[in-house]
């Protein structure tokens, strides 16, 4: 018997998944996926930096892009935060948001999820409407029955002009659908929406918990700041 | 960190939270929404002492979860000694049914009752208005209130040859069988992920209040975990083992030495597993002698020898050591001790040392 008691150190991190949903039809083409490449690409280090304090979180990620079809653009295995690189996305045809949440839900299984996670950030990027209306009603409204879809923090970005973007059909995928549209205009609001939304996603789904049964069903988002949602002369506009 | 030790049931129990790493790195720092007491009371020379944890939801929309905590273990504690005092004069038969009936539902209205006690006098000072906003909330407001104080509980309490356990959300209870094994005995409810679990504050709140009754014979301890800990742990395995590690330690080294560790181990937990409040209680009998399953069982068995033949020198210690708190909670006062048997007196002198009061002998 040891003269001094000692305990075992065996513990684990909590892992959050993160799950990019990234349109890239024929109407992204130019500066819109452009933008989208180098936001991503801005924003790894800034979710790197924001999760370096939380020791006990480990960021896993994964990204589906969707146009004619969906498919994966980084996965089906989860890369740990600092192994994962964006590789450049170009263009196609059509807007196949349906099959990109089927292909997410089928993620979201609770079999495939650890129980002691943190609730998955889902962040949906896209410039237009699904190109079938239905069955992306079907698939959300599937997803949303999953235990970890419905938990999960998620978060649209529609790009483009107000009546390019269907409003109606991406803040039904927010989980707090009482919040504004995030809404990026130009390619600095591209930018800085994505840096926030994907930082300010992980760092709340880290944190805070609810109670079954009650009102509050989600983790809380913070309101995104100004800056943020309105650049004035943020570059191309698209 | 409470501890205490009962000559009268010869019965130690601990009690330990700390802040979450998440909560002190937080803008401004979150307060410890964890809540632990130990209770203790003696009913015609019968001794009752019970253990309760609680874990404040922590939320935005549970902003008083730190207090809600708080005011579940104060309840709990103090309705275990009410059921106590009551059961004096129950047979043995009647003690189970009498608990079961008398704990869930008496538990929920007077932690209502203590919210709407507080809420009441909070919103009379102009400090605890601020804090609360603008509309402070009022009895009246009944589930809104409630949820703004929301909690988890988790109990062990016992009385008269007797293990009671409750359990309402999300943590774990840990049983440790007569062979030193550890068991959980309320499996994890299958809605109970990604933060989400039952709550005190809810309407049918009785409904998830789960009961466990255990013989003193089959179950010597019982040790209680917010999800601080079971978060930390992605195999049921470690935890036991961590768990089954603190039993030993106290067999081995005496609750003091083993509890002075938990702190930095607690946080070290928090930090690298969990992030969350963390919280730790157990209660054992060590009336009964309870072979806690290590490799090293025969080295055990020698110092318990060299112990028992320096026990004066040891209750000698036992005096002049005994400066660390020991008694934390509400107590009701105790009465005459019985006189245990020779075997037991040296059992307990043995588990409690250094920090114990002296047992009569």
């Amino acid at each position: 018997m040891s003269s001094h008691p000692t305990m075992p150190f065996e513990v684990a991190r909590r892992q959050l998944h993160f799950l990019w949903l990234v349109d890239y039809s024929g109407s992204m083409q130019g500066a819109k996926i452009q933008a989208l490449n180098q936001a991503i690409r801005e924003a790894i280090p800034e979710i790197r930096a924001a999760v370096a304090n939380h020791p006990e979180v480990e960021v896993l990620m994964r990204a589906i892009r969707f146009s004619d079809i969906a498919e994966w653009h980084v996965g089906p295995d989860p890369v740990p935060l600092d192994q994962f690189t964006w590789p450049i996305l170009g263009t196609d045809n059509y807007t196949n948001t349906a099959m990109a949440l089927e292909l997410a839900a089928g993620e979201l299984d609770v079999a495939k999820m650890p129980r002691r996670g943190f609730p998955p950030v889902l962040l949906l990027i896209s410039d237009g409407e699904a190109s079938d209306a239905g069955r992306y009603r079907a698939a959300l409204q599937n997803l949303l029955t999953l235990p970890w879809g419905k938990r999960a923090v998620r978060i649209a970005i529609g790009i483009g002009q107000d009546h390019q973007i269907n409003e109606r059909e991406l803040r039904a995928f927010n989980s707090d659908v009482e919040r504004p549209l995030l809404r990026a205009h130009n390619v600095a609001e591209l930018v800085e929406q994505i840096k926030w939304a994907s930082t300010a996603a992980t760092v709340a789904s880290s944190a805070g918990k609810s109670a079954t049964g009650q009102a509050t069903q989600n983790v809380l988002l913070p309101q995104a700041p100004a800056h943020v949602m309105l650049i004035p002369n943020g570059g191309d506009v698209f | 960190m409470f501890s205490l030790y009962d000559p009268c049931t010869l019965v130690q129990a601990f009690a330990l939270s700390r802040q979450g790493s998440s909560h002190l790195r937080a803008t401004p720092p979150k307060p410890c929404q964890d809540a632990c007491g130990v209770f203790s009371g003696s009913f015609r020379g019968e001794g009752a002492m019970a253990v309760v944890v609680a874990d404040g939801h922590g939320s935005a929309v549970h902003d008083h979860s730190d207090v809600g905590a708080q005011l579940a273990v104060q309840t709990a504690g103090e309705l275990f000694l009410d059921f106590a005092l009551r059961a004096v004069e129950v047979p043995p038969a009647g003690l189970v049914p009498l608990f079961r009936d008398h704990f869930p539902r008496r538990l929920v209205r007077r932690w209502r009752e203590k919210v709407e006690g507080h809420a009441g006098e909070v919103s009379t000072t102009l400090t605890s208005r601020e804090l609360i906003g603008a509309n402070p909330p009022k009895p009246e407001d009944g589930e809104l209130l409630w949820r703004r104080y929301g909690t988890t509980l988790l109990f062990a309490g016992f009385y008269r040859q007797y293990m009671f356990v409750v359990q309402l959300g999300d943590g774990a209870v840990v049983v440790q069988r007569a062979d030193g094994t550890l068991e959980f005995p309320i499996p994890p409810d299958p809605s109970h992920f990604g933060g989400r679990t039952f709550s005190l504050s809810a309407t049918d709140a009785r409904d998830h209040c789960l009961v466990r009754v255990f013989s003193e014979e089959d179950t010597p301890a019982v040790m209680l975990c917010t999800d601080g800990v079971t978060d930390a742990y992605d195999k049921p395995e470690k935890m036991r083992e961590m768990l089954r590690k603190i039993l030993e330690n106290r067999r081995s080294h005496g609750l003091g030495p083993a509890t002075d560790l938990l702190p930095d181990f607690l946080d070290s937990v928090s930090t690298y597993g969990s992030g969350d409040d963390i919280t730790v209680a157990g209660l054992v009998i060590h009336a009964v002698a309870v072979p806690v399953v290590v490799e090293e069982e025969v080295e055990q068995v020698e110092v318990v020898v060299e112990k028992v033949e320096v026990e004066k020198i040891e209750e000698e210690k036992i005096e002049e050591e005994k400066t660390t708190e020991l008694v934390s909670s509400p107590s009701r006062s105790m009465s005459v001790p019985y006189i245990p048997h020779r075997k037991r007196i040296h059992e307990s002198t043995l588990t409690t040392l250094p920090n114990s009061p002296k047992i009569p002998s």
